[in-house]
């Protein structure tokens, strides 16, 4: 049991000693948080007694007391590490505003920084005196961008959007202000949602203004009271909230492990209904194609093997991996060569790859007509915006070679060359990294959480944008950075980048696999000490192995 | 917390002297031993009574019994016959609006109608200004930021409307969702959980009442617009839980005017019983920001409420502001606490750039040219009431909901049991005469199912004379098919 599962839990890697040193760290940053607390009550001062005046009228606190203390002692800390504002597109470049928080530790001084006009808003509060910490100063730094989900480069389309979407903008206007379903929809998203099902081989699929929305409001429209969703430990917040919005029974089984999968479907046909004990209506299986916390693609094969056994149903939600895998980015079906037709409901977004908005669904036509009739998406949701469905149209014509070139090709294969050897560089660098050895989103592994910030702000002080995620978002001891690499990016990016990364690798010290203890210690006491079995092997699979079908056999040491 | 037994697990344990992993799985084992039996001694019930074990035969004949339903059954015909007709929008252009008239019993490829479906209140949506925003938007910006607010999908566009939208609306902050149909139902679990009190109107909005259940929050509904009904609710939950005040989040969650029936909710009551009661106010303003107030700053103008006695608003900018997206108002407590916690808003993308800059520019446009704009509303409001015949209609089984400066106006039947059919006959009619209405279809799972009808949204675009020939075509059809 424990071999099966060690080598792909993110834990396994996890050494004791940082392990140790984590749990010391937010040890460290709670205790002083109640301290100043109780100075703060003490003496009435500082963040805590302004919370306590907000509550003076009577009314109980609007937040409640651990979410409060965790924004405002250990969020708020590092706070300046997420929502950097940007000015242009989230292209393979992007110029990163900077703000006053910022300054308190004056990370641009490196690069030259261009004057920028700032917004009124900032000019009336800089004649008003104190500008609050997250307005910006008005100088940009141009950044390379780790950090955007621009997988195949379409969020930054050379020379402009394509005319045609101008065009769209022109005849039907910014947005359709209004409801799809009582007054009809437009040409721009029946075309969408035709491209969407032929492109997957679906019979018809239905077009939402939102890939959050998608999820969550149009899972309650497929199952309901009677029916069991199996949902992956690791499933996004949107499948979350759609699964309790539905009134179906939610189970999770271990990420993605089809025997977990297994277990608890037979577990739960054996039970059946609570009290009832009634069989179910029907089971549906919920899982991504790509986690994109993880980097790690669904063990679909697998997957599938198990809902054809006991017949239940398989909704794949591809945000991450539609138009990013797959050799003619179809997504994760293709990558591990399974046929459409073997998953039921086929989920995914255009906020990734197609660097627009809204997600889709597509099924079978008897499925999507009840979509279209009872789903809250369809019934009180605006319509997606014209211009943003005719971007999507566009690109789906390059991916697809209909527009007589092979861009749509070559950004396909670029991501995945850009892929595969950025994270074989970063694996020879010595940091840990998660998931898949192609998948264009890698996770490096921090775990201390003063290293969150410390490696975000290494690397933007150095131009380099990247995403970091800390508790909640992830478990407690594995916080990371994560890399979504692009099609955009040139190989000259990505060995700067690497350069960067090296050198901050080494400031932060994260290259837990050359680490001291690995080092110094003969080999099994390192081992014993660090908790660590990794070494070069898994990383000399890599080499030589042709992008084919039969490749995910060869490639995956998952138990099936 | 198991490495932190484990580290101390070496020094300690005699047990195992083996320099391996297993060592330290033995002592965490051996713990976890030691917190089962004291489990089950300290804790009133028996955790093996809890479920009895499945025997292996039961078990393989559920399996082998076991038969799933169908993925998609076919639509009941109670749905389809409340089916609105499949229209094929190709243009819109202010009040005219082009379609594709193939299955329709006409002989050209397309038609034109007179738009009363949209939910354009004031006409921004061809207004150049706001287009020529949006483009250039667009052109330095793209069509997305591929990427949540948190990750590099902020721009200085979102920043500005976020702060446009806190000027118009008079409050210190607002937070910018990238749709309507996301926002409120984001909002109300960012503040309400298991054990706290939501009082709702009984006829909020779909959007409203999914936030309230997601938020697992207890819900105690009052009768629609009834304030007595209200106040014995709010007196209630204070009687009932006198103990609880200091920690029970409040809410009362209204919309200014009902998305579901246009009726207008009493706002200035309604803030001074949550202030006696000591609630909270949530108000969606989805239909009322630039259609109420003299200058079409919302329910809060109109009622002449000063904004901080409104804890948090919410609004769906895909009506009058003719964008895609969603808005919330508070203080910044209200808004930098969704930054964290709204689902919506943390586990989605940001809004594309131009639909902010669109919304910028349309805020802008309220603010200069409001007065003239809303004004203008009311009067066609005012010109489509007057046109038609209520007495007239009511013989015929028919009535128009919604508070006369509402823009949206649903006819109605008296009769509880009609069938949905005519509602989309009568949207077919309409079309065939030149008028396009909306059919709104509504979710079984709504708090208080509305009744079938049909939807005519008036807008600052339509002239005297499409108001007049839309007033007659809606009177003669709703009087043929009442018939
Ligand atoms: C798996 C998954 N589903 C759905 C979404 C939501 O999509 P969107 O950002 O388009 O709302 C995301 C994106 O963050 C996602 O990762």
């Amino acid at each position: 049991m424990a071999e099966k599962t060690l080598p792909h839990s993110a834990y396994a890697e996890l050494p004791y000693l940082t392990a140790l040193t984590t749990y010391l760290g937010y040890a460290v940053l709670i205790v002083f948080g109640h301290l100043r607390d109780s100075c703060g009550k003490l003496f009435n001062a500082g963040s805590y007694a302004l919370r306590q005046a907000g509550q003076l009228d009577g009314r109980a606190p609007l937040l409640n007391d651990f979410e409060d203390f965790y924004t405002r002692r250990l969020y708020q800390r590092i706070n300046d590490c997420w929502g950097r504002p940007i000015r242009g597109t989230a292209g393979a470049w992007i110029n990163v505003l900077e703000r006053v928080k910022e300054t308190a530790w004056c990370p641009t001084s490196r690069l030259d920084r261009r004057p920028y006009l700032p917004t009124d808003a900032v000019v009336k509060r800089a004649t008003h005196g104190a500008p609050l910490p997250s307005d910006p100063t008005g100088r940009v730094t141009t950044c390379l961008n780790l950090g955007s989900y621009n997988y195949l480069g379409y969020a930054e389309v050379p020379g402009g959007v394509h005319s045609s979407v101008t065009d769209a903008l022109q005849h039907a206007g910014v947005a359709a202000c209004d409801v799809a379903v009582s007054t009809g929809r437009s040409a721009i998203v029946r075309k969408l949602e035709n491209t969407v099902a032929h492109f997957l081989g679906k019979e018809q699929a239905i077009v939402v203004g939102m890939g959050f929305a998608t999820n969550s409001q149009i899972i309650p429209a497929i199952v309901g009271k009677g029916d069991l969703i199996i949902s992956d430990a690791l499933n996004h917040a949107s499948i979350v909230v759609g699964a309790r919005a539905s009134g179906a029974k939610i189970r999770v089984f271990e990420h993605n492990s089809a025997d977990s999968l297994e277990s608890t479907i037979l577990d739960a046909i054996a039970v059946g209904q609570p009290q009832s004990g009634l069989p179910w209506n029907r089971i549906m299986i919920v899982v991504e194609g790509m986690y994109s916390m993880e980097g790690q693609t669904c063990n679909l094969r697998a997957i599938v093997a198990v809902k054809n056994k006991y017949g239940a149903y398989l909704y794949l939600d591809e945000a991450h991996s539609i138009g990013a895998l797959g050799p003619t980015g179809r997504g994760v079906a293709e990558h591990h060569g399974v046929d459409t037709r073997d998953i039921d409901i086929m989920m995914g977004t255009f906020t990734k790859s197609f660097g627009a908005v809204g997600g889709y669904i597509a099924s079978d036509s008897a499925l999507i007509d009840r979509i279209r009739a009872l789903s809250p998406a369809s019934l009180y949701a605006s319509a997606m915006s014209p211009p943003c469905a005719q971007h999507i149209n566009w690109a789906f014509e390059q991916l697809m070679g209909k527009d007589g070139t092979d861009v749509g090709k070559s950004k396909i294969h670029q991501l995945r060359e850009n892929a595969i050897y950025f994270r074989k560089r970063l694996n020879t660098m010595g940091v840990q990294t998660l998931g898949d050895w192609d998948s264009p989103v890698i996770p490096i592994m921090l775990y201390n959480p003063a290293k969150i910030a410390a490696f975000s702000r290494e690397c933007y002080s150095r131009g380099l944008a990247v995403v970091v995620a800390g508790f909640p978002a992830t478990p407690l001891l594995l916080s990371r950075a994560r890399i979504c690499l692009s099609a955009a990016h040139t190989r000259a990016d990505l060995d700067w980048a690497l350069s960067v990364i090296d050198e901050v690798a080494d400031i932060t010290q994260i290259k837990y696999d050359r680490s001291f203890a690995t080092r110094l210690l003969p080999l099994s006491v390192a081992k014993f000490i660090t908790g660590n079995q990794r070494s070069e092997e898994c990383l000399s699979n890599f080499e030589g192995h042709e992008y084919c079908k039969g490749r995910h056999c060869l490639m995956r040491t998952h138990s099936m | 917390m198991s490495s932190i037994l484990a580290q101390f697990g070496i020094s300690l344990s005699t047990l195992s002297i083996t320099p391996s992993a297993e060592a330290y799985y033995r002592v965490i084992e051996a713990l976890f031993f030691l917190l089962i039996i004291y489990l089950a001694l300290t804790r009133a019930y028996l955790p093996w009574k809890v479920r009895e074990a499945i025997p292996a035969n039961t078990a393989a004949s559920k399996l082998a019994s076991w038969r799933p339903a169908p993925l998609a059954t076919p639509l009941p015909p109670s749905v389809r016959a409340q089916q609105p007709l499949d229209i094929n929008i190709l243009s819109v252009d202010g009040a005219n609006i082009t379609l594709d008239a193939s299955h329709l019993s006409t002989d050209s490829p397309t038609t034109t109608a007179l738009n009363f479906a949209t939910n354009d209140f004031l006409g921004l949506h061809a207004k150049r200004s706001i287009r020529e925003a949006a483009r250039i938007a667009m052109r330095d910006y793209g069509c997305g930021a591929c990427g949540p607010r948190g990750f590099y999908g902020t721009t200085d566009l979102h920043l500005q409307c976020e702060h446009r939208v806190a000027t118009f609306c008079d409050s210190s902050s607002a937070i910018l969702y990238s749709f309507g149909a996301a926002t409120a139902n984001s909002t109300i679990p960012a503040f309400c959980k298991r054990g706290d009190i939501v009082v709702v109107d009984d006829s909020i909005n779909f959007v409203l009442y999914s936030g309230v259940r997601l938020s697992r929050a207890n819900m105690l509904t009052f009768e629609h617009n009834n304030m007595n009904s209200l106040e014995a609710v709010l007196k209630s939950v204070c009687e009932k839980h006198v103990d609880k005040a200091a920690v029970q989040r409040r809410f009362i969650v209204v919309e200014a005017i009902y998305a579901n029936s246009g009726d207008l909710s009493p706002l200035d009551e309604i803030a001074r019983l949550k202030d006696q009661y000591r609630f909270r106010l949530l108000l969606d303003e989805s239909y009322s920001i630039g259609v109420l107030g003299h200058s079409g700053r919302g329910a809060l103008q109109h009622f002449d409420v000063p904004r901080k006695r409104v804890e948090i608003a919410t609004a769906d900018l895909g009506n009058a502001i003719a964008s895609v997206g969603g808005i919330c108002v508070g203080n910044a407590e209200v808004v930098e606490h969704q930054r964290l916690s709204g689902a919506g808003y943390c586990f989605s993308a940001s809004q594309p750039p131009f639909l902010a800059a669109a919304a910028t520019a349309a805020m802008d446009v309220v603010e200069n040219e409001g007065e003239s704009l809303i004004s203008r509303l009311r009067s066609r409001v005012k010109l489509f009431r007057d046109m038609v015949d209520v007495g007239q209609l009511k013989k015929a089984g028919w009535y128009l909901d919604g508070h006369p400066v509402s823009p949206i106006i649903f006819a109605r039947r008296y009769d509880d049991n009609a069938n949905p059919r005519i509602f989309t006959d009568l949207q077919e009619r309409c079309l065939e005469d030149g008028i396009l209405v909306a059919r709104p279809v509504y979710s079984t799972d709504e708090l208080k199912l509305p009744k079938h009808a049909v939807k005519i949204t008036i807008s600052a675009v339509h002239s005297d004379e499409m108001i007049r020939k839309a007033a007659q075509v809606l009177m003669h059809n709703l009087l043929d098919v009442g018939a």
